[in-house]
């Protein structure tokens, strides 16, 4: 294998399958990138391709002129870090002699030891849509806000409530996807393209790891991307069908039941208040300066319909206290006070869009639930204040 | 007797090990005892006052405390069941005040001033305390009765063992003044040297100088010195829910070589922490692994926790990988391990799923268990109901299986 490189599109690249390798994986090879380059016409293509065990990716460049076919496999970290250090040189080639593979920019070169590409486990290919339980397409765009509006709402990893993955469920063109950690809860619709699909849909768990990934692949993928489901997989194609290779990332589904959170989103909320969401995203910001580990949540107190103020305090021993008053565009219901931790609204506030959010409440120890639009729910548990 | 002002007693068991050991063991009874490792490097965990009349100290060498008394029989000490009576202990004191604040396992503060008009008297109090404590338990314990908590602790110690000494306010002054200035908590073998060249040698020659003179000799500590030299405290009893941690730490007679070991003494103490946050409402944010060498060397170790907690299971967790990143690089002998939970917080988030009354997961399965186990304790003791893993941690318990407030 021969190629010369553009050096920031192989930095790219590199950076993206080096994120899904295991660097602490039992085989070395398995924390490796697989290298391999095909001549098509005048250029070519380069396809990276990498490996958890759970997740792989492979993904192409066509930013690359092959002088000789073949394939490489080498070390991600090495690899990735190399690229990304010559970064005043605008290509960089890539020869392989054996498991040997030579990296030359000016006035530098790197040979690394790289392993068989036979070594390297088969990365599956985009399914046809007959071999999938489940096959649509999606707008990039809807399926990318789809990601950022529920996926900051999973649970850290080794937590109680992880689930370590977001649901994904769809019916006809209705997609859902939805996050919990336990005291939030984000739900997030759009619609999608069943095309040729036989069935109505189905639901799911894609781990967050494969959701991040796919989030970082996004802009710039093709205007549609395609989904394809099968008994215990997901996969994602980011290029146009008919493009040479393309981006694929492969998932295995989390295993186990989504939580029954259905139940757990509020009906019969007797109190809305209509707040811009920037102004209601800086009280809440500025209330939790007076915030800390032992009193981490800020105190709402909506006057009622007749004053339509919102008072937001927050108090911290041995601290201080804040108050911020913010008056509300409307009001319906009685006055209440709750308590939530900050955090918590304010992630929410990031993923809106529009100008103004509905926030519905019942009592103090109730689920509050923040609505923008009819695309996107977000149910927040209060903290009991003392 | 007539008593204005705050009431603070300070209940110590008398050798609460040895005690406890010659009570369950008659052939004991009367005769020297020592409890602690038989090994070449093991320490006096508790001496029995017959041993005391040789020199044996807590603390000393094994080898050394069997030179000067080589006829005193050693036993292993028995974590489960100190922490048993311990606990039947903490209930009857509890029948005076809430306010009962734990220092270890064989010693507490109690605040009484709300007490008196139902129970009588501070001394009746402590005297019915005492009463009870040889009734039901066969076990002595010393008390001292004062205006607070550090004249309270000195009389503790004035008549023990099996004694009560009151102090009432108006005679602080008179019972602290011929004392020697190393009844004194807190002042040591230093600070007596330094106070020495002064020709100070009783609490009433500090009270006699003036404060500017301490301070030129012992700096800002001289005026804390001069403080309680002059009887003055004014610390609250504080029981858990006040308190800024909770926690506790164990030292062994013998240094643990096992890094699994001391893992089950670490899921022993997150079983008890855990508990007496449930019990005083509060969660924990973050948590401190203290580790101490043969050599006394000591470091510590904490964390944030990914959310506010009072379950067992995630105590353990979080304390475990603290020692666990410890252990793997650098695993030494351990003489003792603590484990303490900061940052606490009566603040509860509400969960989703399960019950709506919240603390943190209180719908789980496993925080039923947890209540459920609450429950038995409150009942029949910390040794009833443990988690199979501690069943044979190495509690050959030192003097110190402190729950620290």
């Amino acid at each position: 294998m021969k190629v010369i490189c553009d050096r920031a599109a192989l930095q790219e690249a590199t950076n993206l399958t080096a994120g899904v390798v295991n660097p602490r994986s039992p085989r070395p090879q398995l924390a490796c990138i697989r290298l391999t380059a095909k001549r098509e016409g005048a250029g070519g293509t380069l396809t990276l391709a990498a490996t958890d065990a759970e997740i792989s990716l492979r993904l192409t460049t066509d930013e690359v002129e092959v002088q000789e076919e073949g394939e490489a496999l080498i070390p991600a970290d090495k690899l990735r870090q190399i690229v990304a250090a010559q970064d005043t040189d605008p290509t960089l080639t890539l020869e392989t002699d054996g498991e040997k593979t030579t990296i030359k920019g000016t006035g530098s070169r790197f040979l690394i030891y790289g392993f068989p590409p036979g070594d390297f486990p088969p990365i599956p290919d985009f399914p046809k849509p007959e071999a999938a339980a489940d096959a649509f397409s999606a707008s990039s765009e809807v399926f990318l806000q789809l990601i950022q509006r529920t996926i900051f709402s999973t649970a850290r990893e080794n937590s109680r409530y992880a689930i370590n993955g977001v649901l994904l469920k769809r019916h006809n063109k209705k997609i859902e996807m939805v996050a919990t950690d336990g005291r939030r809860l984000a739900l997030a619709r759009g619609t999608v393209d069943p095309g040729a699909s036989k069935s109505e849909g189905g639901q799911c768990i894609v781990p967050t790891k494969a959701l991040n990934l796919a989030q970082r692949l996004l802009p710039t993928a093709a205007d549609k991307i395609r989904i394809a489901i099968t008994d215990n997989q997901i996969m994602f194609a980011f290029d146009d069908p008919d493009s040479p290779g393309g981006t694929v990332l492969t998932s295995n589904l989390v295993e186990g039941t989504f939580p029954p959170y259905e139940d757990v989103v509020p009906r019969d909320q007797d109190k809305k208040a209509t707040l811009n969401v920037e102004t209601l995203s800086s009280a809440v910001k500025r209330a939790a300066l007076l915030t800390n580990e032992e009193s981490r949540g800020v105190r709402l107190a909506f006057t009622g319909a007749q004053d339509k103020m919102l008072r937001l305090s927050s108090r911290a021993p041995e601290m201080g206290e804040a108050e911020i008053e913010v008056a509300l565009d409307g009001y319906e219901g009685e006055g209440i006070e709750i308590g939530f931790n900050p955090a918590f609204i304010t992630d929410a506030l990031k993923v809106v869009t529009g100008n103004d959010v509905v926030m519905e409440l019942k009592a103090g120890n109730k689920p509050g639930l923040i609505k923008s639009g009819n695309d996107f729910l977000y149910v927040v548990m209060p903290v009991s204040l003392q | 007797m007539e008593w204005n002002g705050r009431a603070i007693l300070h209940v110590d068991m008398d050798a609460f090990f040895t005690s406890v050991e010659q009570r369950d063991r008659p052939e004991l009874r009367d005769k020297p005892v020592l409890v602690g490792g038989s090994g070449p490097r093991s320490v006096v965990a508790a001496a029995s006052y017959e041993a005391r009349k040789f020199g044996c100290r807590s603390a000393m060498p094994m080898s050394t405390a069997m030179r000067l008394c080589p006829q005193a029989i050693i036993v292993s000490g028995k974590h489960g069941r100190y922490s048993e009576v311990s606990d039947q202990v903490f209930a009857i004191l509890e029948r005076a005040s809430p306010l009962v604040q734990p220092v270890s396992i064989d010693e507490a503060y109690l605040d009484v001033t709300g007490s008196i008009r139902l129970l009588g008297d501070p001394p009746t109090i402590a005297e019915r305390l005492r009463r009870e404590i040889r009734a039901e338990l066969g076990l002595t314990a010393s008390v001292g009765v004062a205006p607070n908590k550090l004249v309270a602790k000195i009389a503790s110690d004035l008549n023990k063992p099996d004694g009560l000494t009151v102090v009432p306010p108006e005679r602080v002054h008179a019972v602290l003044d011929p004392l020697p200035i190393e009844r004194i908590p807190g002042v040591g073998p230093s600070a007596k040297r330094s106070l020495d060249r002064l020709g100070i040698r009783t609490i009433g020659d500090v009270r006699a100088t003036p404060c500017e003179t301490l301070v030129a000799c012992l700096g800002s500590y001289g005026e804390e010195i001069a403080r309680k030299a002059d009887g003055r405290d004014d610390r609250p009893v504080r029981v858990d829910r006040e308190a800024k941690s909770i926690g506790r730490e164990e030292t062994f007679p013998e240094d643990l070589g096992d890094p699994e070991e001391v893992r089950r003494v670490l899921l022993w103490h997150a079983e008890q922490v855990a508990r007496r946050l449930r019990r005083a409402a509060v969660q924990a944010s973050g948590i401190t692994v203290k580790i101490r060498y043969g050599n006394f060397e000591t470091i510590s170790r904490s964390s944030t926790l990914p959310e506010p907690t009072d379950s067992t299971d995630e105590l353990y967790r979080g304390s475990r990988v603290l020692f666990d990143e410890w252990a793997s690089r650098s695993f030494r002998p351990v003489r003792l391990i603590g484990l303490t939970a900061t940052s606490l917080t009566r603040e509860m988030q509400l969960m989703l799923f399960g019950s709506s009354e919240g603390s943190g997961g209180s719908g789980s399965p496993m925080a039923a268990a947890e209540r459920a186990a609450d429950a038995i304790v409150q009942r029949f003791g910390k040794a009833s109901i443990r988690r199979g893993a501690t069943l044979d941690a190495p509690m050959r318990d030192g003097k110190r299986a402190h729950d620290r407030g």
